[in-house]
């Protein structure tokens, strides 16, 4: 059985399930309890579960950060909650430097089990400092992984798994699919990290998009269906661990690929991509990689120009047209 | 004080002189302790 839910609502439902199931998860970040975060996904939780479980932080990323990374060494597991990714430019030293590393550095005596919240993306009218996608800051430090489910069946499924996961995981959580809808089991379940899903199966050509950008794969490949082109959209899901193996089999299948991101093109993750599926699959391509991406520019203000600086659904139909041409 | 930053001094250098006499890592050691589980595979992707 299955119901209808949001985004935000699979998520809250991860959360809900964890605390109750294990009681060292706790949530930390600006405004977790009291207002129950800036998404809602933690409403009532602080009545739940009491001040030690849900807590309400000052605006201090780089303080609270670190103080998760100091609990989850000594053995909770903790949830924090960048309320807006931009913000991790204050605490990448306890992701980076401290959370990612402590493992390594002390020859696997000691573990960093712990989740990294991060509500990212543009399309909102809001700026430049609170609108940026840099998943790729994430997916190049070794130590961390990254999650960017875009349904909200996958956004619980994985959200479960990193938080019993003994590594710390970024997740990277588009602000605009919080409301979006799907279905979501009534019974438990878990989606592994590292395993890519075929959101949609076609012979024509690849998209491997992740987080919002999934959403406008799917939206092109229908609009494309009506004229006879047969698209894949490969979901990711998870960037670090990358599921290369089901991507180089839709390259083999398709021959075309196109990846689509909405974070600025320059040094992007799609670039990653690219190079890895040159490296194993080159002898399979009838057409060079194609990004969609975003431009290289600040995210604007204004809405009049706010939406061109990242792809839409045209943006990536333009692409498949492009490698298939 | 004293006793403390003695006994400090005795760690670190019962520490020190347990990493010179250990051997140095073999070089598949690099992939090691990044992640947890599935270590090869998230080191390599």
């Amino acid at each position: 059985m299955s119901r209808i839910m949001t985004y935000g609502q699979a998520m809250r439902e991860a959360f809900h399930e964890e605390m109750k199931r294990d009681g060292s998860v706790f949530i930390m970040g600006e405004d977790m309890g009291v207002m129950g975060s800036v998404f809602g996904l933690t409403k009532g939780f602080l009545e739940e579960f009491g001040p030690d479980r849900v807590i309400d932080t000052p605006i201090s990323e780089n303080g609270f950060t670190t103080m998760a990374v100091g609990a989850a060494v000594r053995g909770l597991r903790p949830i924090v909650e960048i309320m807006y990714i931009d913000f991790t430019a204050l605490c990448l030293d306890g992701i980076a430097n401290q959370a990612a590393k402590i493992r390594y550095m002390s020859g696997g005596q000691f573990k960093v089990p712990m989740v990294i919240r991060a509500p990212g993306g543009a399309g909102r009218g809001n700026a430049a400092q609170h609108s940026q996608s840099l998943e790729a800051w994430a997916a190049h430090v070794p130590g961390l992984k990254v999650i960017a489910p875009a349904t909200p069946y996958d956004a619980k499924g994985l959200m479960k798994s990193a938080i019993r996961d003994d590594d710390p995981v970024m997740s990277i959580e588009h602000k605009l699919i919080y409301a979006t809808k799907g279905e979501v089991p009534e019974e438990e379940y878990l989606i592994p990290l590292g395993k890519a899903d075929i959101k949609r199966s076609g012979k024509d050509a690849t998209v491997i998009a992740w987080s919002r950008q999934v959403l406008f794969a799917l939206q092109a490949a229908s609009e494309l269906a009506e004229e006879g082109v047969d698209v894949e959209v490969v979901d990711l899901r998870t960037l670090v661990p990358l599921d290369i193996e089901t991507i180089i089999n839709s390259v083999k299948k398709t021959h075309h690929v196109v990846i689509a991101q909405e974070a600025v093109q320059r040094g992007g993750y799609a670039a990653e991509i690219a190079a890895q599926i040159i490296d194993g699959a080159f002898e399979y391509l009838d057409a060079p990689v194609k990004r969609v991406a975003g431009l290289n520019v600040v995210i604007p203000y204004s809405p009049a120009i706010e939406k061109y600086a990242f792809p839409n659904a045209q943006d990536i139909v333009n692409g498949i047209k492009e490698v298939l041409r | 004080m004293d006793k403390i930053a003695a006994e400090v001094k005795a760690e670190i250098e019962e520490a020190a002189e347990f990493a010179m006499q250990s051997p140095y890592p073999e070089p598949e050691e690099i992939r090691s302790n990044v992640y947890s589980m599935d270590n090869e595979r998230s080191v390599a992707r």
